[in-house]
C-alpha cells in the first residue's frame, strides 16, 4: 500500500536541516503500522512528505506501488484520494466559519462521486454518523463542539474521499483521556468495518502499542528499530527503545516510590513550628 | 509532630462570576495533605483539580473566589489572614510548578534575576547570598553549568530545562508544599521520567509534600500516597495507591483506569470509556 525507500526530506535553509534521513518503511494493504518517537524526531516531517506537504529531498515514496514523490498535479489530486492525513489539532484544521456538515460535504463534493446537492448532504450525514456524531451535528460550527467531536468531524472529512490510507499524526495528543479512548476505538472500528490501511503516528508509547501491528521507532530523523508490536515491546533489540520504554508509567508500578505503596509518609521532623 | 496536617481543606468551593450569573465548578471538595506526603489529583479537563489548586495557592482568577468550611495551611488559616501574611506565606511555603514554565517565566529576563526576585523579597537575602542559592537550586535540579545559566534567558533553554528551572525557583524558599500542575504534560517521557524523579527526590530529602496535578492517573499510580480523583467539580474518591490497584469503588475511577492504555494493556479488547449518560454517572457518584 505504502512503500518508502531511503526518505530524506530537507528543509531550506538557511541553513538547510535534514529532518528525515534514510527511512525505508511500509504499510501493507490493511495493516495498521505504528510510528514512534519523541519530538523533533521527524515523524511529522514523514507524514506531510507522503502527501506532498513537505518536499522530498531523496528517496522514493510509492503509493499502490506507483511513485508519488515526483507526482505532477494530476496524479498527486488522486493521490490524495487514496491517502488522507489527519492532524493534532482539529480546530486549527476546520473552517470555523462553516457548518461541519458543509465543511464535510464540501470534501464529498471533491471525491466527485455525488453530483446532487441533496445526495452530497445525505453522504455527508452518512459519514458524521459513521463516526458516531449524533443527529444535528451538522448544523454545529466548529466552536460549538467539543475537541473529542471536532477530531470525529476531521475523521469523517478525511473518509470523504473513500481513502485507503489513513495517516493519523497524533490524533489524540490534545484530548482528555477518556475520549482519547473512544476515538482510538473509532478508527480501529473503522479499519476494520471500511479495510483502511492506517500510519499511526505519535510520541505516545502506550497508544502506539495498543493501535499498531507493526512498529517503527524514530530517533533523530532516522528508524532505529522495527518490528511486530508484540516482538518489539517485549523484547526490544535497541538501547533507545529500552529506554523509551523504561520512562513509561505503567499502573501500580515502581519506578520512583521510595517507600511501599500504602505505608504512611514520613514524619517531617525538619519542620521548625512543630 | 503535631497531628494537624500540612494542607486541611474541607467544603472547599470556588464560584466564579459570568456574564450569565454564577457558576460553581468546585464545589464540596474536601482533602488533607500530610507532611512529606505526595498527593495525586487526577481529573479530566473541567473536573475542577486546576481550580482547586489555584484556591490553595490564592491564584485564583479576578472574577473567581473559594469558599470553604476550612482552608488551612502550614498551620494558618488562610481564610482569615491578612493579605500581608498570605503573601509572605504562600511565597515561603508554597511553591507552584504549571505545566507551561514558558508562561510563568518572564521572555524578557534573564533566569538569575528572576531566581534571585522572590527569595530576596520573602526571605531577605543579599544579593550575592540569594544568586549562591540560586545556582545551587539550579545545580539541585542537575542542571549543568549553573552560574552561567543564571545569565540566560528562558527562550535558551529546552522544555525540559525550563520546567526544571521552575522547580529550582520554586525551591529556593524551601518550600513545605510544592503543588505541581501538569508538570511533565509538554514533554517527552524520557524528559517525563527525569521531572517526577526530581520532584521525588526532592520529596525525600527536604521533605517537601507535594500535590501532584495530572490527567495520567497511571503516572500517579507510581509517585503517590494517596490520589484524588475528581469529576465534575467534585472529588469523587480519595484512595490508595493499593486500593486503586485492588479496585476503586467509583465508575468514574474504574472508567479513567481502563480508558488509559499502558504497555500491558490487552489489545483485543476495547478500551473502557466514561459513560454517555453523564446524569446516571452522576447519581451513581451521589450514591458511592
Amino acid at each position: 500500500m505504502l512503500e518508502l525507500r531511503g526518505l530524506r526530506v530537507t528543509y531550506p535553509g538557511p541553513p538547510p536541516y535534514t529532518a528525515v534521513e534514510g527511512v525505508d518503511l511500509d504499510v501493507a494493504a490493511g495493516a495498521a503500522v505504528g510510528l514512534v518517537g519523541e519530538s523533533g524526531s521527524g515523524k511529522s516531517s514523514i507524514a506531510r512528505a507522503i502527501v506532498g506537504l513537505a518536499r522530498v529531498s531523496g528517496g522514493s515514496v510509492r503509493v499502490d506501488g506507483r511513485e508519488a514523490a515526483a507526482a505532477r498535479r494530476r496524479r498527486l489530486q488522486e493521490l490524495r484520494r487514496t491517502v488522507q492525513l489527519v492532524f493534532q489539532d482539529p480546530r486549527a484544521s476546520l473552517n470555523p466559519r462553516m457548518q461541519v456538515g458543509a465543511t464535510v460535504q464540501e470534501a464529498v463534493a471533491i471525491a466527485g462521486e455525488r453530483r446532487d446537492a441533496r445526495d452530497r448532504r445525505a453522504e455527508a450525514r452518512r459519514l458524521l454518523e459513521l463516526v458516531d456524531l449524533p443527529a444535528g451535528a451538522a448544523e454545529r460550527y466548529p466552536h460549538e463542539l467539543s475537541g473529542g467531536q471536532l477530531q470525529r468531524v476531521a475523521i469523517a472529512r478525511a473518509l470523504a474521499v473513500r481513502p485507503r490510507l489513513l495517516l493519523l499524526d497524533e490524533v489524540t495528543a490534545s484530548l482528555d483521556v477518556s475520549v482519547q479512548a473512544r476515538i482510538l476505538n473509532l478508527l480501529r472500528r473503522l479499519q476494520r468495518e471500511l479495510e483502511l490501511s492506517a500510519l499511526y503516528i505519535s510520541h505516545d508509547l502506550s497508544v502506539i502499542r495498543y493501535v499498531s501491528d507493526h512498529v517503527y521507532v524514530m530517533q533523530r530523523g532516522r528508524i532505529v528499530e522495527d518490528g511486530p508490536c508484540e516482538a518489539l515491546f517485549s523484547a526490544p533489540r535497541r538501547e533507545y527503545t529500552r529506554s523509551l520504554l523504561a520512562a513509561v508509567p505503567t499502573l501500580g508500578g515502581d519506578r520512583w516510590r521510595r517507600r511501599p505503596a500504602g505505608a504512611p509518609a514520613p514524619a517531617a521532623s525538619a519542620n521548625p513550628n512543630d | 509532630m503535631s497531628a494537624e496536617p500540612l494542607l486541611d481543606v474541607q467544603e472547599l468551593e470556588v464560584r466564579i462570576r459570568t456574564g450569565a450569573g454564577e457558576v460553581r465548578p468546585v464545589a464540596g471538595v474536601s482533602f488533607t495533605v500530610g507532611r512529606g506526603e505526595i498527593v495525586g489529583v487526577v481529573g479530566e479537563s473541567g473536573s475542577g483539580k486546576t481550580l482547586t489548586s489555584l484556591a490553595v495557592g490564592a491564584l485564583l482568577p479576578r472574577n473567581a473566589t473559594a469558599h470553604a468550611a476550612r482552608l488551612r495551611f502550614a498551620g494558618c488559616d488562610l481564610l482569615s489572614a491578612s493579605p500581608r501574611t498570605l503573601r509572605r506565606l504562600l511565597g515561603t511555603e508554597l511553591a507552584m510548578v504549571f505545566q507551561d514554565p514558558m508562561s510563568s517565566l518572564n521572555p524578557s529576563r534573564r533566569i538569575g534575576a528572576q531566581m534571585v526576585e522572590a527569595v530576596r523579597e520573602h526571605r531577605g537575602l543579599s544579593r550575592e547570598e540569594a544568586r549562591r542559592r540560586a545556582a545551587g537550586a539550579l545545580a539541585d535540579v542537575r542542571l549543568t553549568d549553573p552560574a552561567a545559566r543564571l545569565r540566560q534567558y528562558p527562550h535558551e533553554l529546552s522544555g525540559g530545562m525550563r520546567q526544571r528551572t521552575m522547580i529550582a525557583m520554586g525551591l529556593m524558599s524551601e518550600p513545605s508544599l510544592i503543588v505541581a500542575d501538569e508538570p511533565t504534560t509538554a514533554l517527552d517521557v524520557t524528559v517525563q521520567a527525569q521531572v517526577v524523579e526530581l520532584l521525588c527526590e526532592l520529596n525525600e530529602r527536604h521533605g517537601s509534600a507535594v500535590l501532584f496535578i495530572s490527567h495520567n492517573i497511571a503516572l500517579l499510580s507510581e509517585v503517590c500516597d494517596r490520589i484524588l480523583v475528581m469529576y465534575r467539580g467534585r472529588l469523587v474518591e480519595d484512595l490508595t495507591v493499593a486500593e486503586l490497584l485492588a479496585r476503586p469503588r467509583h465508575p468514574y475511577t474504574r472508567a479513567l483506569v481502563g480508558a488509559v492504555p499502558d504497555l500491558r494493556t490487552d489489545r483485543t479488547r476495547e478500551l473502557a470509556t466514561v459513560p454517555d449518560d453523564v446524569d446516571r454517572l452522576d447519581r451513581e457518584v451521589a450514591d458511592a
